[in-house]
């Protein structure tokens, strides 16, 4: 039977290659194979439970509903305020700008799950001002895309929503999980702006000069955003509602928000509905079509021959790691954050639980290689949304400008997989 | 920002039209409702001090109905996830098949799912089934699922048959 399944997965690799999308790929042989190795109207009867279930998945709402507000922060331009504080607190280091910009995009990210209506936003709001004080546009380009990142880390994340839906895992410990990643990252990408502006300050010169009294005043613009962040998080972790509820009052904040700075207008809310809209059904697609690969692989016992087969080999889970993330950064380079996580979790998940990983801990590590694939070439789902903002930038030099990021990512992973509690610190001390 | 149609968008057709106002409704209404009834369930059980049993199954429901009106218009805009990378370096005859085999796939998926949907509507007719909260029956929500995934096959077919023998008639811009 293991055969079935065998066939089938190099049957939907063929078809994903050929360019098939990966909902249809992976519903159609899951279906197919379903009906081979047990009975037709049995697989049809669990077809439609699995759509009716995963369509009724209280918690997979907040993935859209997140998006609607990183959406609707991107379409009213409430973001601006954010940057014009940060500049004045870091604008005066070397490289000042881009660190500001850098700072901001994991502040953004806190505010939204979503890795490319940070880099939109940030690109529409920083790109003019880097222009203005002739930062490098590869190395500024370059911040921004990878910057956008960090949204993916930092909480709320619709990467962490995502897997812990398919792997049945807490979504409040992977927020947690994220968080010291998250900050690690946005402090390497720090330390690189500042230590290239002052090695060559022709790169990115230091900013202008501001007074205390400024720098506070500048504290004003951003109460709306400090408030919507601390919300929604603080409503999670605080125990006032669960991830979904936050979701949703995320929105109504950022509803209010524009509204008191008047710029909620209803064709930025339909924009961003109607985008969020394709986001939910693609989403959607590929969660229903996941369950039911993972079933095939299970009922055909492809995966018990998958980790039998990991056994047999007797590979340690260093070396596991090892070949995952090189599947990653390979797949990374044809799909976006979902279509990763769907293609490669109901595959490697067992073998995680058969080496005994935290899935926690194996979330964060997933989410990283993904981030990394969000800016590698040819797809790099970052680095085009970077061109959109800036097309006087060539793609090439945004992709060179990003390779320095994919390293410092290549080197969190090998942190987070030598010293594990760099991960599991946080949730492991706040959620028993 | 100029507007992008996909090469599979059929926006001209009364199908394709059909399909982006169910998106454009579903995504406006159900989303707002979504928020609605999440902030008001929030308030009074903070606020009022009970919150109420049925603003979760709303929830469920109102993203069941999101997400299947905007399969659809979500094909014919292109926006499923695929490795379109090869996709787009292969010559004319390649990407037909590659199209054909994205129609057969999808007719297998949703194919089977609305004609598994339509029995099971049946079935829910007959036994009055209903939601647990509300006590709404579950027949509507199955229609939709129906109706949205006949939409797409629809969509499917008529490209295979129209767009895809008469490149002019595709929506490309």
């Amino acid at each position: 039977m293991a055969e079935v399944g065998g066939y089938g997965l190099v049957f939907m690799m063929v078809l994903l290659l050929l360019g098939v999308p990966v909902t249809f790929a992976l519903g159609s042989v899951a279906i197919v194979g379903l009906s081979i190795a047990t009975d037709m109207s049995s697989v049809l009867q669990q077809l439609v439970m699995v759509a009716t279930q995963t369509g009724t998945n209280f918690v997979l709402l907040c993935i859209p509903l997140f998006i609607f507000m990183g959406k609707m922060v991107f379409h009213t331009g409430i973001a601006s305020n954010l940057f014009d504080c940060v500049e004045k607190w870091l604008g005066r280091i070397h490289g000042g700008l881009l660190v500001s910009s850098i700072v901001t995009c994991g502040l953004f990210g806190a505010i939204t799950g979503s890795s490319s209506a940070s880099v939109a936003t940030m690109a529409g709001i920083l790109r003019p001002e880097l222009k203005r004080y002739k930062y490098d546009d590869g190395l500024s380009a370059g911040a921004i895309a990878s910057a956008g990142t960090l949204a993916i880390l930092i909480p709320p994340s619709a990467g962490f929503i995502f897997y812990g839906v398919l792997t049945d895992t807490s979504v409040g410990r992977l927020f947690l999980a994220g968080v010291i990643p998250g900050i690690i990252s946005m402090f390497f990408y720090c330390f690189y702006c500042w230590f290239r502006c002052r090695l060559n300050p022709s790169l990115g010169p230091i900013g202008p000069r501001y007074s205390w009294k400024e720098r506070i005043l500048s504290l004003k613009g951003t109460w709306g955003l400090i408030l919507l962040f601390g919300t929604v998080i603080g409503g999670i972790y605080g125990g006032l509602f669960t991830p979904t509820e936050a979701s949703g009052v995320g929105v109504i904040g950022v509803l209010f928000i524009s509204g008191i700075q008047k710029k909620l207008t209803w064709k930025a809310t339909r924009d961003a509905l109607i985008d969020t809209g394709y986001v939910a059904a693609m989403i959607y697609g590929i969660i229903l079509t996941g369950y039911l690969m993972a079933r095939f692989l299970a009922v055909t016992g492809a995966s018990k021959a998958l980790v039998d087969l990991v056994a047999q080999w007797q590979l340690t889970p260093y070396v596991f790691l090892l070949v995952v993330g090189i599947i990653y950064i390979i797949l990374g380079t044809m799909l976006d954050m979902f279509g990763l996580l769907i293609l490669t979790i109901p595959f490697f998940f067992p073998i995680v639980h058969y080496f005994g990983l935290d899935p926690v801990w194996f979330g964060v590590f997933a989410v990283i290689m993904s981030e990394i694939g969000l800016l590698s070439p040819p797809v790099g789902v970052n680095v085009f949304v970077m061109h959109d903002a800036a097309p006087d930038i060539p793609m090439a030099s945004i992709f060179k400008g990003v390779f320095p990021y994919m390293i410092m990512s290549i080197f969190l992973i090998v942190l987070i997989t030598i010293f594990p509690k760099i991960v599991l610190w946080l949730p492991n001390m706040m959620i028993n | 920002m100029e507007k992008k149609f996909s090469v599979y968008s059929q926006r001209e057709s009364f199908i394709g039209k059909l399909a982006f106002k169910a998106h454009s409704f579903a995504a406006q209404v159900f989303l707002l409702l979504m928020t609605g009834v999440i902030g008001i369930e929030v308030l009074f059980r903070h606020v009022f001090g009970g919150g109420f049993t049925w603003s979760q199954e709303v929830c469920e429901l109102s993203f069941f109905l999101l997400v299947f009106l905007c399969q659809a218009n979500t094909w014919q805009e292109d926006r499923h996830i695929r490795m379109d990378i090869f996709y787009n370096m292969f010559p004319a005859e390649i990407k037909k098949i590659t199209d054909l085999l994205t129609i057969i796939c999808a007719t297998i998926l949703y194919g089977l799912l609305a004609w598994q949907g339509l029995s099971e509507i049946k079935y829910q007719v007959a036994i009055n089934e209903s939601t647990m909260e509300l006590q709404l029956p579950m027949w509507p929500f199955s229609l939709t699922m129906v109706f949205s995934c006949i939409v797409l096959l629809i969509l499917l077919l008529r490209f295979l048959l129209v767009v895809w023998t008469d490149k002019s008639k595709q929506g490309v811009s």
